[in-house]
């Protein structure tokens, strides 16, 4: 039945596409159904066809009730396959389209869809020509161009505040009408089609970076589209007219506009209009400051999060907050609703977020996001208080953005709000308020909610698993931070026995996650002198996150702390050193040197050079330390106690035994009535204490201080400790001293043999135990 | 859209059911790319490897790590719009046969199209059995015929060179002329 010619035929490239089958398949897929003159849609009579696009016919059809004359464009579309659910919320939508009314937005008066699969529009008919084709042929300076297009920005700007994008801004859906007056079309129609469809393929050049990729629209993809349009408008010319020339600041302002990164445009469409408005009244204009945009720039990009640049920061943030908003308003179910959180968010980043940012707005430039952050979050109750959960999801967005600066009592304060808005709107036992609960323990660092952390989460465990779904993987979060918080707590005992008991549960969890547990083991097992195996699982968790997020992420970065103490503890002080010196570089680029990360690596690398043998140079880094945990901590955390301890000992290493007893005064200060509860500072201080004392020629002291340290360090660590020893050693040394030579010898020998001969922090106490023997 | 991918993956490593779920979801995009392949009328004028350019952008999103690149799905593109081509032919000769009667005023154009959709399931069963011989020569085909990709276009689609798709095109029509012979 075949013969060689249907081979030919089938074969022939084009031919297949190109034939009856594909044609007819595609007719009864895709094909548009034409409307008849006459014929009735919805209230509207078919009157004529006014033009084919890419996407389906427009016709020109009367409002047949007859109450009043009005012309209407129909847009008639095909659409394959509407999906379950996607009936209701194409009419909810169009529901919030309707009541778009702006004078330079053609309105959307109705619509549907027909049941062979048709959707259609009916918009105000505008009668006139696209915005490039007239500037064009009226011949417009440079001038009367961007005055044409200055109420199609605020229309769009318009529109954004009732959290409405238009997605599909191009020269073709700005229509200039008889009275010269720029009017947007299409609003909610390209909404709803790219919504369905793939971006649209039609309008070339006219696609953000982000649509291109598919990425969600954001207000930033209409201000790109403006950017692009204004670009077009000004190039547009007649044959034999060239286009206008204009100046540079209005190619700043479209290059702006336009930036392929979405954070860099115009966080808003009122921004670009000040900027146009400016650049019309020979203003500088924001988009080209003079000499400044570059480095400002560099400065963002190496400070995302600091306080330089924060202005631009901040409007990013802003954007962010603003899409995610209008995210939420289409999940909702009635458009009301959509419209009174999209009135209340609106109001919340426009009077309270934005004008902090800035300075046209007499906020100042300088803020930084922090501050900003926090400001935000106490105006976030009286704006939202309606709205609970609208309100708990802009403050855990705050709390996160805080507590990635490091402000941890700021976060902390705005996850608390976000529990009790999330209550009140869903109820106690919701994922969102447990998930916020455990937010709020993971900034737990004061030493009070150190101490009640262990409590909280257990109760907060219990809740996951007696909520009406036990979520495996939050348990899992919080078992982590049940660990994490015995490791702040100084139990180290009892963190390395929970990270053993969680890693199986997480073998199909994310890397990251591995990751943060293996490097919490890792902190401890380093903390109860299980070194080798300390390093290792810091190493695990390094290759995990550089696998799963690159080595230059924050997260792989912190991995390093872990390695590098393992590398201390196993006397490897040099390597320790290179390390901390290339991890501190890039976090202090990246974190700014107060934030408390960087901080921690400051501390470590002065312990590394000291213990190298270098104490001088080590207590500049410990100094530095000490100073900014004291400003970003308070001088009475524990934390900044451990800095000023190991300063002292480092002090006292380099024969400054004056200073040393400052630095360890001003320790046991900090330490105050908390030493109980931190066992492990607690022994590190009494033990510079009781070496200080011995330099000093205090013996008795020095002995009755080793004493107390050797007791409270036996309930903290294993037997066979090397700080035991060390700490054995010492007594020794100040038996000796005080004259009980026999004692002291006999504990020295001992000592001297347990430690062994690897490099120590306290070299010279070793070497001084050798001396004592001889 | 990760969804997509895996299946795209799997669809590669020979899992027939992962073609039919990369069908259902690719099915508008290609059916659009095709109406602008066939009748290349209208506002657009990009041509269809820019459209399917552009749904890979749209599949593969960030993930490009499950595809190898736009070429590779270019190939894939064209594999799935032959199912989908066959996936209607069979409908066309079902309906055909389940309908029974023959309609009198049959229009040429549905003649044609009858023709072409046993036309194309023959083609279709041929190059099933010329995968299991060689699958690289049914690659070809697929691009070619399917996909309306250029010789050009089927080389980087394929990541080979130009020289070795023709080669493997002249090879495919002489194997299938084997496999389609009469009796």
């Amino acid at each position: 039945m075949t013969t060689p010619d249907t081979l030919d035929r089938l074969l022939e490239p084009g031919r297949l596409l190109g034939g009856a089958l594909a044609e007819g398949m595609l007719r009864e897929q895709l094909g548009v159904t034409e409307l008849a003159c006459g014929q009735m849609l919805g209230a509207f009579r078919i009157e004529r066809e006014l033009g084919r696009g890419g996407m389906g016919i427009v016709y020109l059809a009367a409002r047949a009730d007859g109450a009043y004359e009005q012309h209407v464009a129909i847009k008639w579309l095909p659409l394959s396959r509407l999906h379950a659910g996607h009936a209701d919320r194409f009419r909810h939508e169009r529901q919030i389209h309707a009541r778009l009314r702006h004078p330079n937005i053609a309105r959307l008066l109705d619509g549907g869809h027909s049941a062979d699969g048709h959707l259609w529009f009916a918009l105000e008919h505008v009668e006139g020509l696209p915005v490039d084709a007239h500037a064009a042929s009226a011949g417009l300076d440079w001038r009367a161009r961007v005055r044409l297009l200055l109420p199609v920005v605020e229309a769009v700007q318009f529109a954004h505040g009732r959290l409405l994008l238009h997605r599909d801004i191009k020269p073709d859906n700005v229509l200039v009408d008889s009275d010269g007056r720029p009017k947007l079309i299409d609003f909610g129609v390209a909404a709803w089609l790219l919504d369905a469809h793939a971006p649209s393929a039609c309008t070339p050049g006219f696609a953000s970076p982000e649509q291109q990729a598919g990425g969600a629209t954001e207000v930033t993809s209409d201000i790109w589209q403006l950017g692009r349009l204004l670009h077009h408008v000004l190039l547009a010319e007649k044959p034999g007219q060239p286009a206008p020339a204009y100046p540079r600041d209005l190619a700043a302002i479209i290059a702006k506009a336009t930036d392929p990164l979405p954070a860099r445009r115009y966080a808003s469409a009122s921004a670009l209009h000040d900027d146009l408005q400016r650049v019309l009244r020979h203003r500088p204009v924001s988009a080209r400051p003079p000499r400044l945009p570059h480095r400002l720039h560099l400065l963002l990009r190496a400070h995302p999060f600091g306080t330089v640049g924060s202005l631009l920061a901040a409007l990013a943030f802003a954007a962010m907050v603003a899409g995610f908003m209008l995210k939420l308003t289409r999940e909702r179910d009635t458009a009301q609703h959509a419209q009174a959180v999209a009135e209340a968010v609106n109001a919340f980043l426009n009077r309270d977020f934005l004008p902090g940012a800035d300075p046209l707005q007499g906020g100042s430039s300088d803020l930084s996001v922090a501050a900003l952050s926090e400001h935000a979050l106490d105006r976030v109750e009286p704006r939202l208080h309606d709205l609970p959960e609208v309100a708990g999801r802009v403050e855990m967005s705050l709390g996160r953005t805080l507590a990635n600066l490091g402000h941890f009592k700021a976060a902390r304060r705005a996850f608390s709000h976000a529990i009790e808005h999330f209550t009140a709107a869903y109820g106690a036992h919701d994922q969102r308020v447990l998930r916020s609960r455990l937010a709020r323990e993971q900034v737990a660092i004061d030493p009070a909610s150190l101490q009640a952390a262990d409590q909280h989460l257990r109760v907060l465990r219990h809740d996951v698993l007696a909520s009406p779904q036990p979520h495996a993987e939050l348990l899992a979060e919080v078992d982590a931070q049940l660990a994490r918080a015995a490791f702040l707590r100084d139990d180290f005992s009892l963190c390395e026995a929970r990270y053993v008991a969680l890693l199986p549960r997480l073998a199909d969890a994310a890397p990251v996650t591995r990751a943060d547990a293996y490097m919490g083991l890792g902190l401890c097992e380093s903390r109860l002198g299980h070194w080798s195996l300390a390093l290792a699982h810091a190493r695990k968790a390094r290759a995990l996150d550089e696998h799963a997020l690159g080595v230059d992420h924050p997260l792989t970065l912190e991995t390093h702390i872990a390695i590098a103490a393992a590398l201390i503890g196993l006397g490897h002080y040099d390597q320790a050193t290179i390390l901390l010196r290339d991890l501190l570089t890039r976090l202090d680029h990246r974190y700014g040197p107060l934030h408390p990360t960087t901080l921690t690596v400051t501390h470590d690398l002065g312990l590394a050079i000291t213990c190298a043998g270098h104490p001088d140079q080590g207590a500049q880094w410990l100094r530095r330390a000490a100073d900014g945990r004291a400003q970003t901590l308070g001088t009475q955390h524990p934390w900044y106690a451990m800095t000023e301890s190991v300063l002292g000992m480092a002090l006292l290493q380099g024969h400054h035994a004056d200073e040393a007893a400052h630095a360890l005064a001003r320790a046991r200060q900090a330490l105050g009535t908390n030493a109980a509860a931190t066992p492990y500072i607690q022994v590190t201080l009494l033990e510079n204490e009781a070496d200080l004392a011995l330099a000093q020629g205090r013996p008795a002291e020095a002995a009755r201080r080793y004493d107390t340290a050797i007791d409270a360090a036996t309930k903290t660590y294993p037997d066979g400790y090397r700080r035991l020893s060390m700490l054995r050693l010492g007594l020794g040394l100040a038996l000796f001293d005080e004259g009980r030579v026999t004692a002291g010898r006999a504990l020295l020998r001992q000592s001297l043999q347990a430690v062994g001969h690897r490099p120590d922090c306290r070299g010279n106490q070793i070497a001084a135990a050798r001396e004592r023997l001889r | 859209m990760g969804e997509t991918t895996q299946l795209l993956a799997s669809a590669r490593n020979g899992d027939p059911d992962a073609w039919e779920r990369v069908v259902v979801l690719l099915y508008d995009d290609l059916l659009r790319l095709a109406r602008r392949t066939v009748r290349g009328r209208g506002a657009c004028t990009l041509n269809a490897t820019a459209l399917v350019h552009e749904c890979y952008l749209r599949v593969a999103g960030g993930r490009a790590d499950a595809i190898t690149s736009s070429h590779h799905f270019l190939a894939l593109a064209s594999r799935a719009m032959r199912q989908i081509l066959v996936n209607h032919a069979r409908d066309r000769v079902a309906a055909k046969r389940g309908g029974g009667a023959i309609h009198v005023t049959l229009e040429r154009q549905q003649l044609s199209a009858d023709q072409e959709a046993d036309d194309v399931l023959m083609l279709d069963e041929a190059l099933v059995r010329l995968a299991r011989e060689d699958e690289r020569l049914s690659q070809v085909i697929d691009c070619r015929i399917f996909g309306g990709l250029t010789e050009m276009e089927t080389a980087s689609a394929l990541g080979i060179p130009l020289r070795t798709v023709q080669r493997r095109w002249q090879q495919a029509r002489e194997r299938l002329r084997v496999c389609l012979q009469p009796g």
